[in-house]
């Protein structure tokens, strides 16, 4: 932005600092001076780096009608909108993923967004990231911004009928199924479905495999499990941190790629 | 409640992949069973225990303001009483909770001799609020606030030994435990949780995104550091303290620092320094027997 002789301020709202957790972070631009220190309620634009997020009803809360929704999707992702955008996708985690090894898809989020916005001038972006980054990791940074760039794809939302929306026209309107507030009840995929985070998958050989449970004790997740037909991994939350290969004693567990 | 249907700890949840603490938060609450009652500080698993408005954990959980843990079990332990409900009240906090900010708040509950299970996860930092120092950060390591450098050489103090602290007090039961160690930690919380008064256990929790290591190694760290005999696994059991394993043969403490990127600055003499100090301890332990005297080095 500021390359491009525009004004920007950017913040996060206070909450946990760490991966997986929800975070939500706000972005001005603006051609004057920002003097304005509060979030953004009513976006002109919404990144959503996790399409799981898409599940809370507060995550496209406020978008402008004709506004942007940009999310990390490997396809189209179901979206319910009270008001007509256009919503772009693209599979920033696989842009990553081929790239880098690992599940770090700003940049590519970047590049999808400088496309489909056109704000700000593809050049001003990567003359950013070559200044952000040691020159070892830049060139990477750019190509991921590049093919995201190329990859992005683009369709107008209509507005969703009223019964839909009803439930998402405030921030707390989902509060309205619970009795007492900040009471949260016990309920799977808190943060999602966290299977998504995975880069490999566990594999278990089952002929290998002693059955000595050491895998369903080590899981941090407790998705490991032993039936009658051997251990089973629910897939679903699996984060894929890889512990139960490590701990398993006879190597029966080894890491493939995803969804193979 | 949790049933052997249903999972204490719910999939699905916030915290990163491999994380010590959230495994540790498993095999705890899996050994008490289904009557407690969780109170959860400010801390990653108080961030855990709540994707509002999902809760991760299978059974009551209060979450208390930073300071508050013993407080608010102290609180809890009243109310029981009144109501005459027989309930394991379980605090499980973070090191920064404990040592920190929590301590006066502790150290009350115990010389008053509330019932309770007191579970400090020892991340050995500040880690949900972006890895700061905290009191139990071992010398020598990198956090955001000890970063190294030109103006920071890292952390500079010695760690507070909690474990330590607690025993000062007289305290009926203590522990240290490993998520390595699955049957030694799950025997401890059972003994927790059936003696009298206030019980402590203290327990080694790694922390891949803070520590900087690849998250399948969690468990495996947590062994070497036992293997290596930096972290010491004992019990003291109404004054009687016990060490519950002596590892016949130590693997070199470098073996623990080496993979984590917090001490990736660490040198040859460093590293020789603390392998003659662990070799020390050891050596004094296996000559005098095992005392709470035997100092901790732990970098
Ligand atoms: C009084 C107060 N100060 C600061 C904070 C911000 N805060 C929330 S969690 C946290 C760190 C907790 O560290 P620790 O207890 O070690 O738990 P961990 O996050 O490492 O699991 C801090 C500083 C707070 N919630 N309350
Ligand atoms: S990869 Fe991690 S989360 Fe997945 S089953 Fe193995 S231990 Fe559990
Ligand atoms: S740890 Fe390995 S051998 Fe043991 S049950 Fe799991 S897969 Fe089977
Ligand atoms: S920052 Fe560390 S302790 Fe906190 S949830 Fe992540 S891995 Fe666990
Ligand atoms: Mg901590």
């Amino acid at each position: 932005m500021l390359k491009d002789g525009k004004n920007a301020q950017a913040f996060p709202e206070f909450g946990p600092e760490r991966r997986g957790a929800p975070v939500r972070s706000y972005l001005r631009i603006d051609d004057q001076p920002i003097l304005l220190r509060t979030p953004v309620t009513a976006p002109d634009t919404v990144v959503v780096m996790d399409a799981t997020l898409l599940e809370r009803r507060d995550t496209v809360l406020g978008i402008k009608p004709g506004g942007l929704l940009l999310v990390n999707a490997p396809e189209r992702p179901p979206v319910v909108v009270s008001v007509p955008v256009r919503m772009a996708w693209v599979d920033a985690m696989r842009i990553s993923a081929s790239l880098f090894g690992k599940q770090i898809p700003n940049t590519a989020m970047l590049g999808a967004w400088c496309r489909v916005d056109g704000i700000v001038g593809q050049a001003a972006i990567e003359a950013a990231i070559r200044e952000w980054f040691p020159a070892k990791h830049a060139e990477k940074n750019i190509e991921a911004a590049r093919r995201a760039w190329d990859a992005v794809e683009v369709a107008e939302l209509e507005a969703s009928s009223a019964s839909d929306t009803a439930k998402g026209s405030s921030a707390f309107a989902f509060l309205d199924d619970y009795p007492i507030i900040a009471t949260a009840f016990p309920g799977e995929g808190g943060a999602g479905r966290t299977g998504s985070w995975r880069i490999s998958d566990p594999v278990v050989d089952a002929q290998r495999c002693v059955r000595c449970g050491r895998c369903v004790t080590a899981c941090p997740e407790g998705v490991v499990a032993m039936t009658e037909d051997g251990v089973t991994i629910d897939l679903t939350y699996c984060k894929g941190c890889g512990i139960c290969a490590v701990e398993c004693p006879v190597q029966a567990i080894r890491s493939g790629e995803v969804g193979a | 409640m949790a049933t052997r249907e249903t999972p204490f700890v719910m999939p699905g949840n916030s915290s990163c992949a491999g994380c010590g603490a959230v495994l540790i938060a498993r095999l705890v609450t899996e050994a008490i069973g289904p009557n407690q009652i969780m109170v959860i500080p400010a801390c990653c698993m108080g961030a855990v225990a709540t994707s509002f408005p999902k809760a991760t954990f299978n059974v009551p959980v209060l979450r208390t303001a930073f300071a508050s843990t013993a407080s608010f079990l102290t609180g809890l332990e009243a109310s029981a009483k009144a109501k005459g409900q027989d309930v394991t009240l379980v605090g499980f906090a973070g090191d920064g909770a404990t040592v920190d900010i929590g301590l006066a708040a502790l150290s009350g509950a115990i010389e008053r001799g509330h019932s309770f299970v007191y579970v400090c996860y020892d991340n050995e930092g500040y880690m949900n609020t972006g890895f700061q120092r905290s009191g139990s950060t071992p010398r020598g390591a990198q956090t955001s606030t000890t970063p190294g450098g030109v103006l920071s050489r890292y952390k500079t103090e010695v760690r507070k030994d909690i474990a330590k602290i607690v025993a000062a007090h007289g305290i009926p039961y203590l522990a240290t435990a490993s998520p390595a160690y699955p049957a030694d930690l799950r025997r401890k919380v059972e003994r927790a949780v059936a003696v009298k008064g206030p019980a402590f256990l203290h327990i080694m929790s790694p922390c891949p995104l803070g520590w900087g290591f690849p998250s399948a190694q969690s468990v495996q760290l947590a062994r070497t550091a036992v293997e290596s005999g930096l972290w010491k696994l004992y019990e003291l059991d109404h004054g009687v303290l016990r060490l519950s394993l002596a590892p016949k043969k130590r693997k070199a403490v470098r073996e623990f620092f080496a993979p984590q990127s917090r001490f990736a600055h660490l040198t040859n003499d460093v590293y020789e320094g603390l392998q003659a100090e662990v070799d020390g301890e050891w050596a004094t332990i296996e000559k005098e027997g095992f005392s709470l005297r035997c100092e901790t080095a732990r970098a």
